[in-house]
């Protein structure tokens, strides 16, 4: 079964298309808001999804994802245990066990969540977008584990030089590759989200600030020079035109 | 019955203009170079030796004239050498001396001058003797000039058979005139039998007095003159008697001592004892000759204005002097009584400078030289005196910078030409022509015919030139619309490809056609745009990173309004060429079209709902419904159809 098969399966169901439908609008409110009603509102329309069809993926998936949202990590778990175990679409079970293992990172039981990071790292080493948010998660995980006493057997799990090494990547992935940017202009596709990016940089800092801002921070290059740098291209690119041109009447 | 030219006449007349059109006249030139008083035999004076020096200068000469010959791959019909080899040299004039030993230092001179020449590319000579080629200027010791140049003749054709030495005044027949003399004779290239060459002895013409440093006022000169009148009034007659050959068309003299002012005596004042000693004879060598390299009774004088004035003489050649200053050959203003020589017509006389250094050891300027010469088709002569500069030959200055200019804008005139641009080729070649050396000029006025002619013909003017201006703007054109051409070619390029690529993304909405109101089309077209809204709202990335699957982009939401806005932004037909590119560009892979059927109460509707693919049928739905639940029913079946096409991009 393919990944769209997944995420489409069952809707051919109208009713059902349309009451998932709801519950994401709430979800997508939710996360706007904060507004706790509103996943309520979420999970009733899940509830009756599930009535309809017990099977619906995509119903079981954004309810694990309404219980982490509301902080039932219990059953976020379980249920997100249960939809890794039949998933067959591989990029699908890697965010799966990013979910799973921010999930466990949630509930503290951190040999759970840096495994399954651990794991997703592993799995994702072309999908730059999960591969980043999985070591953001991590590094995350492990400052969290420190700063509530678990040093110590978070060291056995994961070293401190693992974590720096972490940091490095996400900073280079993060930073800007002329060749990579050019690429993803062309394709007209953006190589890691706006939101990821945000994301991303939200759990390192908030990781750093409790690690005591001891690892790198990230450098990208200022937006200014970048724009300063496109304008001068388009400035020699005009000039060089109309150079050519002007040459050519002369002849 | 209509009558016709005859088709023989017809085809005579074409060979006729065609014989017109191609033909060119082509008019005989002739191209020699004079050389004069060469001196390599007597120029020695105590201390004084120039001998080796002046035969350097020949061999620089001829090396000089066989470049030429090589640089402009050019011809010299002959080369002449108008007197003053100084062949008097050989013969003691004051000792009696035997006739073989004589002979013998002629041979060998003769041997020695002949190794010279042989090393030239022009293979013919012509001679005429100076003053200092016959011993004490006495008229029968000219049979030494002509035993050298026998000499000499013997001597180049052991080297060459080819080569020819032209005796231009031989001896005359001494039997019938009993006594030794020369005679004026003539030559003819045989190809180009309309110029005439005569050579004319005037070797006697000073009428120098044999002892005249014994007294200044002796009367030696006076007595030469009338005894040396007869035989130069015969000399002028030889050369009337010539010029009366019908086939002479156009006549040159060559001689060695020019009839004008000498510039030596020109320099003297009256008190001088050479200018009181012609004064005193002015009655007998004509008032206004006081100075003038001749000093002959006026009788010759005037015998000889009948020559210059002859309609067929169109030039004569001269040497003779030894002046210093250069002036002294390119023009005669220097002349104290220039009036006097206007009649005989000074411009078709034309001095030589002379190639020896006698007479120029101790000035600072230098008149040493050889002129060039060229005769037109008209018989007209023009010339040109190359200057011993050191070890080289050089124009003067000026004449260097109008031949240096000529030849620049012949160069140009020829690349305008080629290139088609003839108005600026005929302006370089008129440019050109400004020139009075006349072969450059003539090569420009035959360049300056061909374009006038080129710009006058019907073809230039009916095709070629409005061809070429349509060339030219349309090159302008081309190049002016290149980069808005190169932008219009990349967005299509770009349109072409992201059209490819996301046509297979592309679903078309309608037209749903329903009957009778045609109301009920639109309003599922609506819904099923809405429809559609909604499924984006569904499938939106959210946590979900990767996975979600794709759904179609509406086609008529996006693609009508960018050729519109295109079309407004690029001016005339560059926009509408962009916007009909990019329209072609569009091709949504997906469709869905209908139709609806209502009873006549408007309760009960079918509908039939196609989808397609490429043009080719995907799925198709017929549905009955009550028109009260229309828009529910339409939700549904704009979702099954939606979600068809979902599933199948995603497949």
């Amino acid at each position: 079964m393919s990944v769209s098969e997944e995420l489409l399966g069952g809707t051919k169901e109208y009713d059902v298309f349309e009451l998932v439908t709801d519950a994401l609008e709430y979800v997508d409110k939710y996360e706007k808001s904060k507004d706790k009603r509103l996943l309520k509102q979420a999970r009733d329309r899940l509830k009756r999804t599930l009535k309809i069809d017990p099977r619906h993926f995509k119903g079981r998936y954004f309810q694990a994802m309404v219980y982490y949202l509301d902080g039932n990590t219990k059953d976020a778990i379980k249920q997100f245990n249960e939809l890794l175990h039949e998933v067959e679409s591989k990029p699908l079970a890697n965010e799966i066990s990013y979910n799973l293992a921010a999930a466990h990172s949630e509930a503290r039981d951190w040999q759970q969540a840096i495994n399954l990071f651990n794991k997703t790292i592993n799995n994702t080493r072309h999908h730059p977008a999960l591969n980043l948010l999985a070591r953001a998660g991590l590094v995350k995980t492990h400052a969290e584990a420190k700063h509530s006493g678990a040093a110590e057997y978070v060291a056995e799990i994961v070293s401190e030089p693992e974590i720096e090494a972490h940091y490095v990547e996400i900073h280079r992935i993060l930073s800007l590759n002329p060749f990579r940017w050019l690429l993803s202009l062309i394709r007209g596709k953006k190589r890691i989200d706006k939101k990821v990016r945000e994301k991303v940089e939200e759990l390192i800092a908030d990781a750093r600030a409790k690690e005591g801002l001891k690892f790198p921070a990230s450098r990208r290059l200022p937006l200014m020079i970048l724009i300063g740098i496109i304008l001068l291209l388009l400035v020699v690119g005009i000039a060089a035109l109309l150079f050519v041109s002007y040459g050519v009447r002369l002849q | 019955m209509k009558r016709s030219i005859p088709h023989w006449y017809q085809r005579l007349l074409l060979l006729l203009g065609l014989y017109a059109f191609l033909s060119v006249v082509i008019h005989a030139q002739v191209s020699f170079v004079q050389i004069t008083d060469l001196h390599i035999f007597d120029d020695v004076h105590e201390p004084t030796d120039n001998r080796l020096d002046n035969k350097a200068a020949l061999a620089s000469c001829i090396d000089q004239i066989n470049q030429r010959i090589t640089d402009n791959n050019g011809v010299y019909d002959f080369v002449v050498i108008t007197g003053d080899l100084g062949i008097e040299h050989f013969v003691n004039r004051n000792s009696e001396e035997n006739t073989q030993s004589i002979d013998e230092k002629l041979r060998r001179g003769a041997s020695d001058f002949a190794s010279m020449l042989v090393l030239s590319k022009v293979r013919r000579w012509l001679f005429v003797p100076g003053n200092n080629d016959v011993p004490g200027e006495q008229p029968d010791k000219v049979k030494y000039y002509h035993l050298f140049i026998e000499s000499l003749a013997d001597e180049v054709r052991k080297s060459n058979e080819d080569f020819e030495i032209i005796d231009l005044c031989p001896k005359e027949n001494t039997e019938a005139s009993r006594q030794y003399d020369s005679r004026s004779g003539l030559f003819r290239i045989k190809e180009k039998s309309q110029y005439a060459f005569i050579g004319f002895d005037n070797t006697t013409f000073k009428n120098l007095d044999p002892e005249a440093n014994v007294s200044a006022f002796r009367r030696g000169a006076v007595r030469r003159i009338n005894a040396n009148f007869e035989l130069q009034k015969k000399h002028v007659a030889q050369i009337t008697d010539l010029l009366k050959d019908v086939n002479i068309t156009y006549a040159y003299i060559f001689y060695h001592i020019p009839e004008i002012d000498d510039p030596h005596l020109a320099a003297l004042g009256e008190a001088e004892d050479s200018i009181k000693t012609r004064n005193a004879d002015k009655t007998l060598t004509g008032d206004a000759y006081g100075r003038s390299a001749w000093f002959v009774n006026k009788e010759i004088r005037d015998q000889w204005r009948q020559v210059v004035n002859h309609p067929k003489v169109f030039g004569r050649f001269a040497g003779h002097f030894h002046d210093p200053r250069r002036t002294t050959y390119q023009n005669f203003a220097w002349m104290t009584s220039s009036e006097t020589y206007l009649s005989d017509s000074l411009d078709e006389l034309h001095v030589c400078p002379p190639l020896a250094q006698k007479f120029q050891e101790t000035s600072t300027e230098r008149a040493r030289g050889f002129q060039d010469v060229h005769i037109d088709d008209r018989g007209m002569v023009s010339t040109r005196i190359f200057w011993l500069e050191g070890a080289g030959w050089n124009l003067s200055a000026d004449r260097a910078a109008v031949e240096a200019t000529s030849l620049k804008q012949l160069e140009m005139g020829l690349t305008y030409e080629n290139l088609g641009r003839l108005k600026e080729a005929e302006a370089a070649y008129l440019k050109a022509a400004e020139n009075d050396w006349q072969p450059t000029r003539q090569k420009a006025l035959a360049s300056l015919k061909r374009v006038v002619y080129e710009q006058d013909s019907v073809r230039e003017r009916y095709l070629f030139g409005p061809m070429r201006a349509a060339w030219s703007v349309g090159i302008t054109g081309f190049f002016a619309l290149l980069p808005a051409l190169l932008v219009v070619l990349g967005i299509y390029v770009y349109k072409w490809w992201r059209g490819r690529k996301d046509g297979k993304y592309q679903l078309k909405i309608g037209p749903i056609i329903d009957s009778p109101k045609g109301e009920a089309g639109a309003i599922f077209e609506r819904v099923t745009t809405m429809m559609h809204g909604r499924m984006r709202t569904h499938y939106k990335r959210r946590n979900l990173i990767e996975g979600e699957p794709r759904l179609p982009m509406i086609a008529s939401s996006q693609s009508e309004d960018v050729p519109t806005i295109i079309e407004s932004f690029l001016p005339g037909g560059l926009g509408k060429l962009m916007a009909l590119l990019l329209k072609r560009t569009e091709s949504p892979k997906y469709s869905i079209v209908g139709v609806m059927r209502s009873d006549i109460f408007m309760r009960n509707r079918r509908i039939f709902l196609s989808l397609r693919a490429e043009g080719e049928s995907l799925k198709n739905w017929s549905v009955d419904g009550n028109a009260d639940e229309s828009i529910g029913g339409h939700k549904k079946l704009a979702y099954e159809a939606l979600i068809h096409v979902v599933r199948d991009i995603n497949k």
